[in-house]
């Protein structure tokens, strides 16, 4: 199957040499036809549907051939659950279910990751899914969590410092305008 | 004396044979040898504690308490008769038993973290960071678990806020 998309694809850059473009088109969508998962297919095609003036089936292959690769790549996985804890910090907690989700079905084990799935659930009042997440990076990372609280403890003695400080001004502040 | 020894063994069976597996197994040997030995303080707080793990909480905290009726002065029947209360959200009472606690031991960094935990439980946070500096965080996946989600709690009711 390989030499006959191969073939295809030499044939197809022949008819762009002539300036053929249409033909070039039609060998290289049949490439991808027979072999829809290689990424350079698109990037192929792209480029005759580029030189036959299709700029919109030519950005649409070269999308395709950007999701193919990074699909493959291992780290995309972990990337999206990293996406998923910025939406996290960031109150968008429907985005961050998903994305995390998503990222724990395709098997990844990430700390930091199953962390914030466990914050969530503790949002939703799930504390006995919440303890089996922190189980399961115990079991991971040992030293995680006793990390994590030493972190938690140090953030929010500093944001209690910050708060106790705005409302010492606030009141200060509104003492001089009675006054 | 028989029904003691008796009730000894059937506890020891219960802790080697079955261990953290065979829980149902291990809280029915566990009745078995109350039925037995009514009094026996220690069957209660292994009844107690598995019940307990398994959620089934009013029942554990009742053998529990009845653990401590029996033998009063017993720091970790009074910790972990706190803890049942702790986690019905009774922060109050918890304190009081774990204070109690210290009074026979106290050196039990166990005790320490849960009466951190029940001054977070009531906001006071400056309360559970100076005890959890004082006396550090003691080692135990479950201990971790349970300051991470009170942390976290309070974390989320200081945004709302």
């Amino acid at each position: 199957m390989r030499w006959r998309v191969q073939r295809l694809v030499d044939k197809g850059y022949v008819f762009i040499e002539k300036e053929n473009y249409q033909r070039a088109v039609d060998c290289l969508e049949k490439a991808v036809e027979i072999d829809p998962y290689t990424p350079e297919l698109y990037a192929y095609l792209g480029e005759a549907y580029f030189h036959n003036q299709e700029y919109q089936k030519a950005m649409d292959a070269f999308t395709k051939r950007d999701q193919l690769i990074l699909a493959a790549d291992p780290l995309t996985s972990y990337i999206e659950g990293y996406r998923g804890s910025i939406a996290f910090y960031h109150g968008d907690h429907i985005l961050a279910e998903n994305l995390i989700d998503q990222t724990i079905e395709k098997g990844v084990k990430d700390p930091e990751v199953l962390y914030n799935q466990a914050a969530l659930q503790i949002k939703k009042g799930n504390i006995g899914q919440t303890c089996k997440i922190f189980k399961q990076i115990d079991n991971l990372e040992p030293y995680y969590n006793y990390k994590k609280i030493q972190r938690l403890i140090k953030e929010l003695t500093s944001f209690s410092q910050e708060k106790v400080q705005s409302d010492i001004q606030q009141n200060s502040e509104e003492l001089l305008s009675n006054e | 004396m028989l029904k003691r020894l008796h009730a000894f063994v059937l506890l020891r069976f219960s802790q080697v044979w079955c261990g953290n597996k065979r829980t149902q197994q291990n809280i029915s040997i566990l009745r078995k040898t109350i039925a037995i030995a009514p009094d026996y303080h220690f069957a209660h707080f292994h009844l107690g504690v598995k019940l307990a793990e398994q959620g089934l909480f009013e029942e554990a905290r009742s053998h529990l308490q009845k653990a401590v009726d029996i033998q009063k002065n017993n720091s970790i029947y009074l910790t972990y008769l706190a803890i049942i209360l702790y986690d019905s959200g009774n922060y109050y009472r918890a304190g009081k038993l774990l204070l109690k606690s210290l009074q026979f031991d106290a050196k039990n960094q166990l005790t320490y973290n849960c009466l951190a935990l029940c001054r977070l439980g009531k906001k006071d946070f400056g309360g559970f960071s100076r005890i959890l500096k004082e006396k550090g965080i003691f080692e135990s996946a479950e201990i971790h678990s349970r300051i991470l989600v009170a942390l976290e709690l309070y974390k989320q009711k200081l945004k709302q806020n």
